[in-house]
């Protein structure tokens, strides 16, 4: 079955310029996203995981700049774009779901009209009035009632925000929806519905989601794919099935390790021993080493390669390296 | 309200100085007509029957005779003199929200650019210059060293008019040389606030949310963020009121601006307590007001506290 592209980063390079030194926040990363599929993007905080997403949009903030690298979204390389080129793309063909959204809505404007004005300025309707019923179905979708949509931010609770944050990244029908860390800010029983929702949307739309998640029993839940990453690099990645039954890189099995099992009960992510490290100094070879348990003399002095089992199926450790390259 | 009429009335009482004395100074008055004036002002009799009077009168709106232009208070006070105050200040004050809040918002948006840096040196240069100083330096350049702008007045002094506009024209170019320097003296304060509080706005997460949908700059600037920057300001120049009365007597003492600042500091220097209290009494109602206009601009601004 050939699937359609939506989404194809390579070797993207994501520096923030700070006076201490250079942050490689995320460093030759690539990342595929195929039409329909929800891909999860899994890695400790400060991972580089937002910096990535970021990248996507074309709003890394300074001191941050896509350093080289490459980002396809339907054939379209948005590193090379123009700002009016990538204004136009943005919401269009590729919407955020921010970390903390709950404060992604202004608080002085109707819910209904930061949606409206999406499509405004998008050119997909002329006049505000015309928007209104696109809302309304948007409501529909996402489980609001469409009176809502004349409500202010704070005369809804936390989960009904959103909700219409969802509404709000289906506006103009995009490709692609970034979710970060969606649910972070609400309570566990309001995190089950809103997921709930994502993932009903995307069954009735069509449209891809990049998840970013520490929430690795959602992962194994929702997900068709998953990346694993560590310190601004990819480690490994594979459908579901192979990362939770049979994680190769020693990174992963540590952090699935923590979780006791998958449909047991939810739990934190349990750190593994040790800390990441500095992104503006890493550690020479893997960068996983110094924390690794099963690390080798090569493993602190040259970087791992990258070895695949098949399309989108690949570990980025030297214990899978033939015997002869590990030298 | 009324613990602060009492209040005012002493202290006003107990400032050195003798109403009468400069009175007679200055029109040569004979004895016997200085006591009949004495007499008709109540001014013989003890302090407190002369308070009792006072309030009395001020609850029928009688704000009592002014020593100086011997006519009702109230009609001192609701004058010319009050109209050419409020056009100088609405003027100056308006002009100077505008600019120092335009300014705030852009500068804030280019943050650390040499641009933003500059406009706020400029600023804090302006907020601490005193404005009688910024008033004299104006007149030395402007009206003295250059005869762009008049000295002194509202209008030019025994001039005929063909119509209405060539007053208003005379007008506006005494008013010029005054409201600069009350805009300039408020723009750095204005700037500084506006500037602040857009650096807080701009990072909230609705602004990131706001890019993210594509909208043009534009409107992510002036419609998202300066919007919900504008509270702080409001308040602030609803706080102000006291400090923008202190601007107005020294400005228009220095302009020669006929208006209620000049006339708070005639009537100090005269003595004139009847208009002083008048003027204080004002005070505190336009203060007052403002509060009342600064909560219903904060409901119309933020959706939150609308009831
Ligand atoms: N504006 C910035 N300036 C400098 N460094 C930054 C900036 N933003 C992020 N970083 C650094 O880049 C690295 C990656 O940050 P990022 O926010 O992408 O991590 P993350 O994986 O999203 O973490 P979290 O799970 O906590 O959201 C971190 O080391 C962080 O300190
Ligand atoms: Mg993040």
């Amino acid at each position: 079955m050939p699937r359609k592209e939506v989404l194809r980063i390579e070797k993207l390079k994501t520096h923030y310029y700070t006076l201490g030194g250079i942050v490689k926040a995320v460093d030759g990363v690539d990342l595929r996203v195929y039409k329909g599929e929800l891909v999860a993007l899994v890695g400790e905080s400060g991972c580089g995981k937002s910096t990535l997403a970021f990248s996507i949009m074309g709003m890394v903030p300074p001191p941050g700049r896509i350093v080289s690298g490459k980002i396809y979204l339907s054939d379209i390389n948005l590193v090379e774009l123009s700002d009016e080129e990538l204004r136009k793309i943005r919401w269009s063909k590729v919407s955020m779901v921010f970390q903390g959204a709950m404060n992604s809505l202004n608080p002085v404007m109707k819910v209904g009209d930061q949606i409206i004005e999406a499509m405004l300025y998008h050119d997909v309707i002329s006049r505000p009035e015309e928007g209104r019923s696109t809302v309304k179905h948007l409501f529909e979708l996402v489980g609001l009632d469409p009176n809502r949509i004349d409500s202010y931010p704070h005369e809804l609770s936390g989960g009904m925000k959103q909700r219409v944050v969802i509404a709000m990244a289906m506006a103009l029908n995009p490709d692609l929806i970034i979710a970060d860390e969606p649910t972070t800010a609400l309570d566990v029983t309001t995190q089950a519905k809103i997921m709930e929702v994502l993932k009903d949307v995307q069954k009735k739309t069509g449209v891809s989601i990049l998840l970013i998640t520490h929430d690795l029993p959602l992962v194994a839940e929702v997900s068709d794919r998953v990346y694993i990453m560590y310190a601004g690099k990819i480690v490994e990645t594979g459908d579901v099935f192979t990362i939770f039954k049979s994680p190769r890189h020693p990174y992963t099995q540590g952090l699935i390790g923590a979780v006791p099992s998958i449909r047991g009960p939810k739990k934190k992510l349990v750190a593994l021993p040790g800390e990441p490290p500095d992104l503006r100094f890493p550690p020479p070879g893997c960068r996983f080493h110094p924390r690794c348990s099963k690390a080798m003399d090569i493993c602190g002095k040259k970087e791992p390669p990258r070895i695949e089992f098949g399309p989108d199926d690949f570990v980025s450790c030297w214990l899978f390296a033939k015997e002869g390259e590990r030298k | 309200m009324f613990l602060f009429i009492t209040i005012m009335f002493f202290i006003f009482r107990l400032m050195p100085g003798n109403p009468i004395g400069l009175i007679l100074e200055q029109y040569n008055l004979t004895p016997e007509a200085a006591q009949r004036l004495i007499h008709l002002w109540g001014l013989d009799k003890p302090v407190w029957q002369q308070y009792l009077i006072y309030i009395k009168n001020l609850l029928k709106g009688d704000m009592g005779i002014s020593y100086v232009y011997n006519a009702p208070v109230s009609s001192v006070i609701f004058s010319r003199k009050l109209l050419n105050t409020l056009a100088l200040l609405i003027s100056a004050h308006g002009m100077a929200l505008l600019i120092g809040m335009i300014l705030g918002v852009w500068a804030a948006w280019r943050r650390g650019t040499p641009i933003d840096i500059g406009t706020l040196v400029t600023a804090l240069v302006l907020y601490t210059i005193p404005v009688f100083w910024l008033g004299l330096m104006l007149l030395m350049m402007f009206a003295v060293h250059v005869h762009w702008f008049p000295l002194s007045g509202t209008i030019t002094p025994a001039r005929s008019y063909k119509d209405i506009l060539q007053y208003i024209g005379d007008y506006l170019w005494h008013l010029t040389l005054p409201m600069i320097s009350i805009t300039l003296i408020r723009l750095g304060g204005d700037f500084l606030i506006m500037r602040n509080t857009m650096i807080n706005v701009v990072r909230e997460d609705y602004i990131t949310t706001a890019i993210a949908k594509g909208l043009p700059e534009k409107i992510v600037v002036w419609k998202h963020a300066a919007r919900n920057a504008l509270l702080p300001i409001v308040t602030m120049a609803g706080l102000d009121m006291a400090f923008v009365v202190s601007g107005a007597v020294l400005t228009e003492t220095v302009f020669g601006w006929d208006g209620i600042g000049k006339l708070t500091y005639e009537a100090a220097i005269n003595r004139d307590y009847p208009v002083l209290q008048g003027l204080f009494f004002i005070l505190v109602v336009v203060v007052l007001l403002a509060n009342f206009l600064t909560d219903l601009m904060y409901a119309y601004l933020d959706p939150r506290v609308r009831y």
